[in-house]
């Protein structure tokens, strides 16, 4: 009986761990760049500021009686550096659909080509949640050109 | 046999408490327009979170990794104006817990990485004298 019952624990902390691994309470459904006007755009010139304009949604059947707090970080790559970040945080419930625009400006000096951008949903950042840090959505990625 | 299994118990939950993702940071001392890589293992395919912050705590580097056979790595382009000191690398995964270790962003001099060589020369010169005085004192001992 008792291995019985050890064996039903192991079970359960192990779909647990699975569980925890596939499912997200944060959906990204929607990633569009934009310019100062709102106009959809994927190349801007140097100088320019690159507005990058998220969606984000709460399952309506997640269990989150105080909602899901969340960091919602966008940072803009060329090549291996980082040229720029926009960020909020918030408290999404479930069911709710939230939208979120940051802007990343260019500078003139800045090189050319095609820029990289990731759209990460964490429950804060590696230095403040430590071992606690997870990831709340699927990450989505997008980029933009950016010409002289 | 219930000795047994509260001893595997134990042991599994050291085991997930004490377990760290190992974090190498490839060169640890590199030049601002250098790019530098961050090479993690962890645990099957979990993602890790990387955070890089300079010697004034602004964020220089985000990103997210998912690992593959528990292991993974990333790179960082450090900007040509880049603060020259000691940066913070923050590495958190879902399974194997948390990482902090350091880097240092040192300029260009001739070419090169400047290395400070202070503590390879303290050392030696340290390590002489204490030669010289053990040989001195065996003598005067003789």
């Amino acid at each position: 009986m008792k291995r019985m019952l050890l064996a039903a624990i192991a079970a359960a902390f192990f779909a647990s761990v699975v569980l925890a691994q596939t499912t997200y309470p944060i959906q990204i459904t929607k990633v569009e760049t934009k310019d100062y006007f709102g106009n959809i755009r994927t190349s801007f010139r140097r100088g320019e500021v690159i507005i990058i304009e998220t969606e984000i949604t709460c399952p309506a059947a997640y269990y989150a009686p105080t909602g899901v707090n969340y960091l919602l970080l966008i940072p803009l790559y060329y090549q291996h550096t980082m040229m720029g970040l926009t960020l909020t945080r918030g408290t999404i419930a479930p069911g709710e659909t939230k939208t979120f625009g940051g802007g990343i400006a260019t500078r003139v000096g800045d090189p050319t080509g095609t820029y990289t951008f990731y759209v990460y949903v964490w429950n804060g950042f590696p230095s403040e949640m430590g071992a606690h840090w997870a990831r709340l959505a699927e990450a989505k990625t997008g980029t933009v050109t950016v010409t002289p | 046999m219930k000795a047994r299994w509260v001893l595997v118990a134990c042991i599994l939950a050291t085991a997930l408490v004490l377990a760290q993702p190992t974090v190498v940071v490839i060169p640890i001392t590199a030049a601002p327009g250098s790019v530098v890589t961050i090479s993690i293992r962890g645990q099957d395919a979990e993602t890790c979170g990387i955070e890089i912050r300079d010697p004034a705590n602004t964020l220089v580097f985000v990103k997210e990794i998912t690992l593959s056979d528990g292991a993974g790595s990333v790179q960082w382009g450090i900007p040509t104006d880049a603060r020259i000191g000691s940066y913070k690398v923050y590495v958190s995964c879902k399974i194997s817990g948390n990482t902090t270790t350091t880097m240092t962003v040192s300029p260009l001099v001739g070419g090169e990485v400047r290395k400070d060589y202070t503590p390879l020369i303290t050392t030696i010169v340290v390590a002489a004298l204490a030669a010289t005085s053990f040989i001195l004192a065996k003598r005067e001992l003789k």
